[in-house]
Order: structure tokens, then C-alpha cells, then sequence
């Protein structure tokens, strides 16, 4: 604790009140994924009373068009749309960094080696190349709403980026002459790659988690709005904002209001610690 | 014109119209056995006609829509195909009566009379049947005239159905239930005559003749200079141009972005609307807004919360009328538990009726309680025993042998907004009673699929209405004989049932026919294969200062009678 | 200029592979779907047999090589199939729409740079005070803000409650007709045949879905300018100039040069953002453009389209990369292939 308390991180973090503030704001996220829906006052998936009543004293973001109360639903929300966005996001993680590491790894030496860095490059190549949100509508939007699709074809897409960053770090890493040394006190190429070579080349990856997780959220709001997310009446905010965008031409604008400034927090949170993280972890940006 | 509004609404009323073309329906034997039936009228009955004056008017309307219709042609089925069928083409032979619906300005085709009674000519001036019901002789009104000045004859009625079976689509459904077995069974006998030799004698001839969801007679031989030698039947061009005889003429179609229409200035009477310029605006809440606004005359497609709420702005008005409409749930009997009656009526008793009237529809309409909507005839309500109750629901439930409920996937198409207000009503209501519900929205296409492939386990669906104004038609269509008919989505299979609707569609109007009519309703409400909702009624959004608004079976909007005041 | 020829020459021989595994995963991702449109075409009425023919006559009956070898044959003749709903060729399809996302994702991205990148570098060389600021919240809000809701927000407040944009109806208001199609960008088509009403109808409609646009995705472009003009003021040689007494604009203009490169990528990453978000604002502004329509393909199980619009797409990706990349090794003369 005291250690924590002294290091580096909280020193900068201190001085940060926007490191802070992200901070806390993913920390009140995960804590509502983990007891959102057991705390919140009324159900989040049935209705709780009549529909669009504006903010008062019992609901206290109104009531959405079926009656369900919006506050109970916000609270509710992270737990759907954190765990899309971390799961596809440990997923892209794990698979970019691990096929970044090989990429990098063999991009010199024997021949069929750099055969299969380049390959994975080029499949990445094509991969990033789709638009994004229109190839996550596709495979979601025909295949059903579903948490499941949306976290696949969310994984899929952003493994490329995972990719690139590792096998960025991993060259430069690469060169270094302890990994020499690894392999000629006898560590296989591969286990030199994963056990000597990774371990220096998370960093940029990781530092990307956190804005990409934050992307995601984003990414699920947007498909929920066009109904290629999850299905209703599960309490997601992008799917909130949908149901209630159409309240919000006949005046009631609470409906997708509060949904919309949770989204836009949270992402921010992410955002704004994935950010300064890079610049924690880059000392040549440090101001 | 004062007069033209204190016409009553007796059939067999005779006046004098000011343009003189108006006569009375001289048809006799209204419901009762058809011997000899001539019935000869002119082109538009007695109410909700047009007045002179207007139509010299010329006006423009701009209108909403949701999305362009695929094709103007029957390759296509939404409701935006439907709607330019009906302006281009519309309808056949026969039409349903204008009558009045009570309130002022609107009026409902009459569809509540019995047998042939609210039936009259719209091409047709005179017709005959002979005393089997198997031989329909049509005679076409002379005159009428198609947008390019072709005028209507025998040839344009044949190549019509000559061309309905090398499509096979809808109009040969009709064909089938008509039992016109091939074109060369229609005669021609000189060029306004013609007779219709059908295999079973079909009583329903008229009525099915009254509707306009197939479109209407092509103009042969417009259409005919459109055709290739490796498209003879012009199907390319007839996609995207209309070939009518229509009050209506498609002039400009961008595909999702606007349409404009000009009136087919050889239509009787003259629309008093010259000019339809169409912008497609697929979000509900804009096309509200635009309307609210005072942007548009017509915005298409609002649910009833947006119509509540545009009733309060005292420049737009919404005009209602009582329809056909039949939302319901529909357990699939392909799964095991649905098959089951008792499962059925458990659901039945289940389900939040009033909840749905109030918070979806806001009390609008009503609620269902017949196969057959309330405006047809023979309409009864004594069968239908359920309303919301609880606790029966579970101890039907336990009697069905599932005392703990029992888990249920309930699909909808998640394109229709209050489909899935209900469904989510719907849900919270049946996990009350332990039936464990999932929603399963869909796209429209798949939802289709799976739906008629009959793949679901329950479905919520709006997108029946019956336009044949008669219990044995409607019975028949959506709920009976599965292995033949594809239409009938839940797989119900009552062999009763099925003899009863099959009999009726070959059977005259008399005592005898309404006794099965009655028992069909009677086995419709013991057996549920479908859970009645709400007829929400016929409701169209408007800017003030238009009148004159005709409901027909189509549940389309009939730009042809709007004028403004 | 070997060393470019050689450059470019390397990489456009790659992109042509490239778009060609790109169209195979685009076909059979989107074939092994499940959505079978016969059923929706063949309508309600129809007969099991009915729809067999329609299935037959779409070509769905046939196992999936056969099909993906139809697939290319007719692309390689320009043929991209017809949409069921519009019944239309997809290609005259696309070619009616793309001018429309064009006119946004163009329109956005020259406004990001010019706003974006004068923003930035003013902040970088203004060293504090309250531009500073005020930049850096709008920076980070900015980026994780959905743009369907500020197109929303944007529509209630500016339409809806002050009444100064015109209606969300597309690119042109009601009662106005579409000028004579030339580049079918509506804008520059009025100004190009002096069409007054459509013009000004057509710029008044751009201003909102532009507006959100731009909110949302300029940020992206001022982070990149201010970080990289700040990195290069003070960078070893700019020190160099000041020391020697150059004049102040002229360290900016050496500084400028050479932070060029990567808001170049930014740029090019920018309108990879924009081809997929302006998807939801077209959709909420009726906009009629390639987006909406892949919205509604998919909703509608329409397969040619989408399968063309995600490959048009692609294609269009590929390109703005490739010209990215090009530049960028036009300006910096380190880069090596």
C-alpha cells in the first residue's frame, strides 16, 4: 500500500485531475457492472410505472416509453456494455499481441519465417481496411442482435490495431542484444519470443486497452441505435438512446439524454486514462 | 355542395347528382340467393364524392413516407408497394360503397353488409352471375381511360390475367381462390363483355373483385410497348413505371429519395390533388416532426404515441376510422408446447390486454375479440371468454402440465415500433404467471422468413388484414388447411376448422352459411390459435384544412377524394 | 525519382491482391449469413413452390462456390447485381449515392483540416492560456461523444426548439427540385448550373449533419497537429534556428514543415472514421447516401448491395491509405518502402 501510495503512477496521477477523474469514473463503472442491477431501485427490464414521466422525485431520470425507469437502466447498463467492451477487447488483446509477436519475432532471419510475418501483416492490412462500423452492422445486423455477435465482430476488428502496435515494439525490441543472448544460452526462438521479447513490448498495446475499450462501448451504443446490437429491453445505452430518440422530437428529452451523457462520461473516462497512461509511459512526452 | 352530405346511408336510395353520373345501385337481391343478380350502377356512389368545384382545384400535397415501395409491380409486398398499386392502378372490377363512418368528412367502405350489398361497380356497370355461381359475366363501363389515353377494354382485363399466371404471384393466389383455372377460361365476348368459367361456384366472386391489393387492369397496350422479345410481359418496365388506369401516374422515382405523381387527368371524377410530391424520410420521429412543423401534408406510418401527441397542435389533424386490422400472438404449433390448447388459452388469459390498449394504443381503437374484425358481418364477441387473469392463467398452466411455467421465445419484426412495446408488455405480464419470456426482435426480412417457414416458436404480428369482408375468407386464408396454405404461420390444424372455411368459400349467402360462420368464430375463440390484440382503427396524420378521406379495406390513403376546404 | 517509381509501383501491385481477398471475405461472410430474402420477395400469397423460383432465380440455390465464381465473373463485367428493394442495378445504385456520403465525408474532413489544423498549431505556439484549455476539454470530449446523439441533440435544439435548420429531409429541402445531375453532389451541381434555389437549399440542409460531423471528428485532427507542432518546436533544430536568430515565423514555418507527416495519416484515418460514422447520421438526417443504404440493406436482408457498398467501401480505404502513404513518402524522404 505504501509502495502504491509512492510510486511513480500516483505521483503523476496527483498532479492530474484528469487522470483522476477517468479513474474514478472506470472505477464507479466497474463496480456498477459487478451490483448495478441489485442496487438499482426499481426492475431494469420491466416496467416500472407509467410511461415518459419527466425527472421527479421517485424516477429519478424520468420513465422511459414502456414505463421502465431510466435511472434503474443506467445503473444497470455497464454491466451489459463493459463486459461487450472488455471481453472483445481482451480477445483483440490477446490475439493481436500474440500475432504481433510472431510477426515482429520472424520479420528477420530464415525465410519461411519472414514468409509468415508478412502474411499476417498483409491479412491485417485487409481486415483494417473494411469500414468498420458498416462490416460490424453486416455481421451483426444479419446474423441477430446478441451480445455474443457483437463482441465477435468486435474482437475481429480490432485485432489488426493490437497487431501493428506489438509488432512495432516488437522490432525495436527485437535488435536488442539480451534476446541474443536468450537464444544462445539455449531458449527456443519461440520461447524466446514470448517469454523474453513480449513481456518488453506490451506497453504501447496496453496503453491502446484502455482507449479501445472505451471505443467499443461507443462502437455497441451506435449498433444498439440501428438495432444491430442487443436485443431490447436488455438496458444498454445505446439502445436506450435509440428508444428514446424518438421521444425526443415530441419534447420528452429525458428519454435519451441521460443515457447519452453516461455513455459520453464513460468513454471519456477511458479515454482520458488511456491517453495520459501513454504519456505516463512515454517519458519523452512528459510536460 | 350541401346536398351531397345529406345523403343517407340506405343502399337502395336514388338522387339526382349535380354532374348527373351518379345513379343508384339498382342492385336487388342483396343477400339473398342469386338467381338472375344484374347489378348496374355508374362509377361512384352516393357519398364522400367530389365536388365539381374542387376538382378544377389542382392542388399539391407533400407527403412523408417511410421508404420508397421495391417496385410498383407485384414482385414486391411492402406496404409502400401497396399504397402505389392502389394510386396507379386502383383496384378491380368492383368496389366496396363509400358510406358515411359518423364522422364528418370520413368515409368507411361498407364493408358490414351482407352478402353482395355494399359491393358496386368501379369498372364494371353491369354484371351477372349465373344461379351456380360458376359463370360471371362483367360488363366495363365505357370511356375509362388510362393516363396515356388508352381506353379500357375486354383485351387490357385478359392480358391482366394472362400475365397473373406467367407471374404467379399474388393475383394467381386470388386466381386460385376464385377457381379460374387458366386465362383461356375467360370468353371474351365483344369489347366491353366478358365471362369469367370457373371450376366451383364462388359466391365471393364480388368481393373478391372489390379489392385493390393486387393493383388493377394494366393498360395492355401501353404496356405491351414496353415489352421485348425476352420480356414479354414487360415485367422490367412495369417494376419502376405504372401502365393504369388509375387516378395516379408515377413521373418521377429515385429509389429512397422522393417520387412525384400527377393525376390521370382522364380519371372519373377528377382528383382534386394534381400534383404528389413524395420525400422519403425513414425515421418516424422526423416524419412527426416535419409534420408538426407544418413542413408536409401527410406524414405516413407514425405510431399512435406520435399521433398523440401531433393532436394537441391544433394545425394537424388526425382522422381515425374503425378497420381491419388484427395484431396478435401467435404461438406456432410446430413446437410442442404451443400445440397445446390448454398452453394456448393460459397464454390467453395472461396476456395485458388493456395494459396494451392503454400504454400502446393510449385507448385508441379496440379491443379484438373475433377472428372476424367488427366491422364485417356476422361479427360476434360471445366466444371470446378471456381477459387478463393471473391466476386462471397459471392454473390453466398447471392443467396443461407445466405447473412451473415453462420457457418462451417470442419474436417480432423490429421494425414496427409498437410491435415491440407490446412485446415488452407482453413479456413482463407472462413472467409474471412463470412463462420465462425472451424477446427476439428481427429484421423485417428475416422475420418474414422464419415466420413463414414457420420456424418461430411464438410470434407478435400486425401485418394481417383481411380484405375480403367475410369470416370464411379470413378463416380460411390465415388459419386454415397448413399443408396447402402457406399463409396459415401458426400451423393450425383443426380438421372442423378446415372443412368449415374450405365449405364456406363455395357456399351462398343464407342461413346455412352464417351457421358456419358463427362456428368458425366459436372454434377460433375456444382453440386461440391466434391471442387478439388491439385494432388500433385506421389513423393518418394530416395538416389541417383537407377533407374528405375514404377508409377502404387496403388501409391505404386514397389521395383521389382529398380536397381542401 | 526511381526510388518512387520503384515505392509506388511496390505498393500499388499489392493493392490489387489486397481488394481481391477483400471481395472473397466481403462474399462469403455475407453469403453464410443466415436471411434468406425469398421469402420476403416472393410475398405473403405465395406458394412453396413460388418461392423456390424466386430462390432460384436469386441464385441462392446453388452451393456456395458456384456462386462466388458467378460473384466475380459478373463484377469483372461491372455487374454488382440488383437490390430487391429499390429494383435497381446496385451499381446505378451506388453511383445515385455516393456523391451524397461524399459530399459529407469530404465536406467534414477539409473543414477538420481547416479549422483542426490552424487551431492546433495555434495552440502549440501559444504555450498556455485560455485557448489552451478550452481546446484540450473540447479535445477530449469531443472524441467519445456518439455522433448519432449530438446529430440528435443538434436536431432538437436547432429545428426543433429555435427553428434555424432547415428539416432533417435529405439534402434538399421539399418543395425543391434536384438540379441537373452532373457530379450528383447537389451543391456543386447547382453552382454549376446556376441553379439558385437548389443551391442555397442544399447548403442550408448541409449544416447540421455537417456540424455533428465535424464536432465529433475533428478533434482527431487538432490533437495531432498540436502534438506534432509542439514536438517539433521543440525539437533540436528549431532550438537551432532560435539560437540562431531566426525570425519567430519563420521556426514555425520549418516546424510546420516537418510535422506535416503524421497529420497527413491522421487525415487519411480520418475519412476511414468518417466512411463508417457518417453512416448514423445519414441515417438521421434522411441524408439518401451509401451509409443509410447499407443500413437498410442489411435491415432488409438485401445481400448485393451490402456486399457492395462494404467492398465500394474497401475499396475506397485502400486508396485513401495508398495516397497516404505515398505523400508521406513524398514528404519525408527517410521513409523507405
Amino acid at each position: 500500500m505504501r509502495r502504491l501510495w509512492d510510486s511513480d503512477l500516483w505521483r503523476f496521477a496527483r498532479l492530474r485531475p484528469a487522470v483522476v477523474f477517468g479513474l474514478c469514473v472506470i472505477i464507479v463503472n466497474l463496480c456498477l457492472a459487478a451490483v448495478g442491477p441489485a442496487i438499482a431501485p426499481y426492475p431494469t427490464q420491466a416496467p416500472a410505472g407509467n410511461s415518459l414521466i419527466p425527472p421527479n422525485g421517485t424516477y429519478w431520470f424520468g420513465t422511459d416509453v414502456s414505463g421502465m425507469d431510466i435511472f434503474s437502466r443506467v445503473l444497470a447498463a455497464p454491466r451489459i456494455d463493459l463486459t461487450i467492451a472488455l471481453v472483445s477487447t481482451v480477445i483483440a488483446f490477446v490475439c493481436g499481441v500474440a500475432l504481433g509477436v510472431v510477426s515482429g519475432f520472424f520479420a528477420q532471419g530464415e525465410r519461411p519465417g519472414r514468409i509468415a510475418s508478412t502474411l499476417i501483416m498483409r491479412i491485417a492490412d485487409i481486415v483494417q481496411a473494411f469500414p468498420m462500423f458498416v462490416f460490424a452492422l453486416a455481421l451483426v445486423g444479419l446474423s441477430g442482435p446478441s451480445a455474443k455477435n457483437v463482441i465477435i465482430a468486435l474482437a475481429f476488428l480490432n485485432i489488426p490495431f493490437f497487431l501493428r502496435l506489438t509488432r512495432s515494439a516488437v522490432l525495436q525490441v527485437r535488435s536488442k542484444t539480451f534476446v541474443e543472448a536468450a537464444i544462445c544460452a539455449g531458449n527456443s526462438r519461440l520461447r524466446a519470443a514470448f517469454f523474453h521479447v513480449m513481456p518488453n513490448a506490451l506497453a504501447p498495446a496496453m496503453v491502446h486497452f484502455s482507449t479501445t475499450v472505451g471505443f467499443s462501448i461507443l462502437l455497441t451504443a451506435g449498433l444498439s441505435f440501428v438495432g444491430a446490437g442487443v436485443p431490447p429491453p436488455t438496458p444498454e445505452l445505446g439502445l436506450m438512446i435509440q428508444v428514446g430518440a424518438q421521444n425526443m422530437i415530441t419534447g420528452q428529452w429525458w428519454t435519451a439524454l441521460f443515457p447519452g451523457l453516461c455513455l459520453a462520461v464513460t468513454v471519456l473516462a477511458f479515454s482520458l486514462f488511456g491517453d495520459n497512461l501513454r504519456i505516463f509511459l512515454d517519458p519523452t512526452n512528459r510536460r | 355542395m350541401s346536398s351531397d352530405r345529406t345523403v343517407t346511408a340506405d343502399p337502395l336510395y336514388c338522387g339526382l347528382r349535380r354532374r348527373g353520373f351518379l345513379r343508384c345501385a339498382a342492385a336487388a337481391g342483396a343477400g339473398g340467393f342469386a338467381s338472375f343478380v344484374v347489378g348496374a350502377n355508374h362509377a361512384l356512389a352516393a357519398d364522400g364524392s367530389v365536388p365539381a368545384d374542387k376538382s378544377a382545384a389542382g392542388y399539391t400535397l407533400t407527403a412523408a413516407y417511410a421508404a420508397s415501395p421495391p417496385a410498383v409491380d407485384e414482385v414486391a409486398f411492402t406496404m409502400e408497394t401497396e399504397n402505389m398499386l392502389a394510386l396507379c392502378y386502383a383496384g378491380d372490377l368492383m368496389q366496396y360503397k363509400p358510406v358515411p363512418s359518423g364522422t364528418p368528412g370520413i368515409y368507411v367502405a361498407d364493408m358490414a353488409a351482407q352478402g353482395d350489398g355494399g359491393v358496386i361497380g368501379r369498372w364494371a356497370d353491369k354484371w351477372e352471375s349465373s344461379a351456380d355461381a360458376k359463370t360471371w359475366t362483367f360488363h366495363l363501363r365505357p370511356g375509362i381511360k388510362s393516363w396515356a389515353g388508352n381506353e379500357m377494354t375486354s383485351a387490357d382485363i385478359v392480358w391482366t390475367w394472362q400475365r397473373a399466371f406467367v407471374m404467379k404471384s399474388a393475383r394467381f393466389f386470388f386466381a386460385t381462390v376464385m377457381a379460374l383455372e387458366k386465362p383461356a377460361n375467360i370468353e371474351v365476348i365483344d369489347k366491353y363483355t366478358f365471362r369469367f368459367h370457373l371450376a366451383q361456384p364462388s359466391p365471393l366472386q364480388l368481393k373478391l373483385m372489390a379489392m385493390s391489393y393486387y393493383g388493377g387492369p394494366f393498360d395492355a397496350t401501353l404496356a405491351k410497348q414496353h415489352a421485348t422479345a425476352s420480356d414479354p410481359w414487360a415485367k422490367d418496365w412495369l417494376k419502376n413505371h405504372d401502365a393504369g388506369f388509375g387516378p395516379y401516374h408515377i413521373v418521377k422515382n429515385i429509389p429512397g429519395q422522393e417520387m412525384e405523381l400527377t393525376r390521370n387527368e382522364n380519371f372519373l371524377p377528377l382528383p382534386p390533388i394534381k400534383r404528389i410530391l413524395i420525400r422519403i424520410v425513414p425515421d418516424a420521429a422526423t416524419r412527426t416532426a416535419l409534420l408538426d412543423r407544418g413542413a408536409v401534408d401527410y406524414a405516413m406510418r407514425l405510431p399512435e404515441r406520435s399521433l398523440q401527441a401531433l393532436a394537441k397542435n391544433p394545425a394537424v389533424e388526425i382522422v381515425r376510422a374503425k378497420a381491419n386490422f388484427i395484431p396478435y400472438i401467435g404461438p406456432v404449433e410446430t413446437n410442442e408446447i404451443m400445440a397445446k390448447t390448454k398452453v394456448r388459452q393460459a397464454m390467453a388469459y395472461a396476456t395485458p390486454y388493456d395494459e396494451i390498449h392503454q400504454k400502446v394504443y393510449f385507448g385508441e381503437g379496440r379491443l379484438i375479440k373475433s377472428i372476424t374484425p367488427a366491422i364485417f358481418p356476422n361479427y360476434t364477441d360471445k366466444f371470446w371468454v378471456y381477459k387478463y387473469d393471473p391466476e386462471t392463467a397459471k392454473k390453466v398452466l398447471a392443467e396443461a402440465g407445466y405447473p412451473n411455467g415453462f420457457d418462451l421465445k417470442l419474436s417480432y419484426d423490429n421494425s414496427i415500433a409498437e410491435m415491440a412495446e407490446v412485446a415488452v408488455l407482453v413479456k413482463s405480464a407472462y413472467d409474471g404467471v412463470g412463462i420465462r419470456t425472451t424477446l427476439d426482435p428481427l429484421p423485417a426480412a428475416v422475420y418474414s422468413e422464419r415466420k413463414l417457414r414457420r420456424q418461430l416458436m411464438c410470434q407478435v404480428d400486425n401485418f394481417q388484414w383481411p380484405w375480403v369482408a367475410d369470416t370464411g375468407y379470413t378463416g380460411w386464408v390465415y388459419l386454415g388447411n397448413p399443408k396447402t396454405n402457406v399463409n396459415n404461420s401458426v400451423d393450425f390444424d383443426n380438421s372442423e376448422f378446415n372443412e368449415l372455411v374450405t365449405a364456406m368459400m363455395h357456399l351462398p349467402d343464407g342461413p346455412e352459411r352464417t351457421k358456419k360462420d358463427l362456428r368458425v368464430q366459436e372454434i377460433a375463440a375456444q382453440e386461440v390459435p391466434w391471442i387478439f390484440l388491439v385494432e388500433p382503427g385506421w389513423r393518418e396524420a394530416f395538416k389541417k384544412g383537407w377533407t374528405n378521406f375514404h377508409w377502404y379495406p387496403d388501409n391505404n390513403v386514397h389521395f383521389e377524394w382529398l380536397y381542401k376546404t | 525519382m526511381r526510388r518512387f517509381a520503384l515505392f509506388a509501383g511496390k505498393r500499388l501491385l499489392f493493392t490489387i491482391p489486397q481488394l481481391f481477398a477483400v471481395s472473397v471475405i466481403v462474399f462469403f461472410l455475407i453469403r453464410l449469413l443466415p436471411g434468406d430474402p425469398s421469402y420476403m420477395l416472393a410475398g405473403p400469397y405465395a406458394s412453396p413452390q413460388r418461392v423456390q423460383e424466386v430462390r432460384r432465380s436469386l441464385g441462392l440455390d446453388q452451393p456456395i462456390i458456384t456462386q462466388y465464381v458467378r460473384y466475380l465473373e459478373r463484377l469483372s463485367q461491372g455487374d454488382f447485381g440488383t437490390s430487391w428493394r429499390t429494383s435497381q442495378p446496385v451499381l446505378s445504385d451506388i453511383r445515385e449515392r455516393l456523391p451524397a456520403t461524399l459530399e459529407l465525408v469530404v465536406g467534414a474532413v477539409l473543414l477538420s483540416v481547416v479549422i483542426g489544423i490552424p487551431l492546433g498549431v495555434a495552440v502549440a505556439t501559444s504555450r498556455g492560456g485560455v485557448l489552451e484549455r478550452l481546446v484540450f476539454f473540447y479535445g477530449m470530449l469531443a472524441g467519445s461523444l456518439p455522433d448519432f446523439w449530438i446529430g440528435l441533440l443538434l436536431i432538437l435544439i436547432f429545428f426543433y426548439f429555435l427553428g434555424w435548420a432547415p428539416a432533417p429531409v435529405g439534402q434538399l429541402d421539399f418543395a425543391v427540385s434536384s438540379p441537373d445531375h452532373i457530379t450528383g453532389a447537389y451543391v456543386i451541381d447547382a453552382l454549376l448550373t446556376g441553379n439558385g434555389p437548389a443551391f442555397w437549399s442544399a447548403c442550408a440542409q448541409l449544416v447540421l449533419p455537417l456540424a455533428t460531423l465535424v464536432l465529433v471528428y475533428m478533434p482527431l485532427v487538432l490533437k495531432t497537429a498540436r502534438s506534432a507542432m509542439e514536438e517539433m518546436l521543440y525539437s533540436g533544430f528549431v532550438l537551432q534556428a532560435r539560437a540562431s536568430g531566426l525570425p519567430r515565423w519563420m521556426q514555425i514555418r520549418y516546424a510546420l514543415r516537418n510535422a506535416l507527416p503524421p497529420v497527413i495519416t491522421v487525415i487519411g484515418i480520418e475519412f476511414w472514421f468518417l466512411l463508417g460514422g457518417a453512416v448514423l447520421v445519414e441515417t438521421i438526417f434522411a441524408w439518401g447516401g451509401l451509409g443509410q443504404y447499407a443500413v437498410e440493406s442489411v435491415i432488409n436482408s438485401d445481400y448485393a448491395p451490402l456486399q457492395a457498398v462494404v467492398l465500394v467501401t474497401a475499396v475506397f480505404t485502400t486508396i485513401v491509405f495508398l495516397i497516404v502513404d505515398i505523400l508521406y513518402y513524398l514528404i519525408d524522404p527517410r521513409i523507405s518502402v
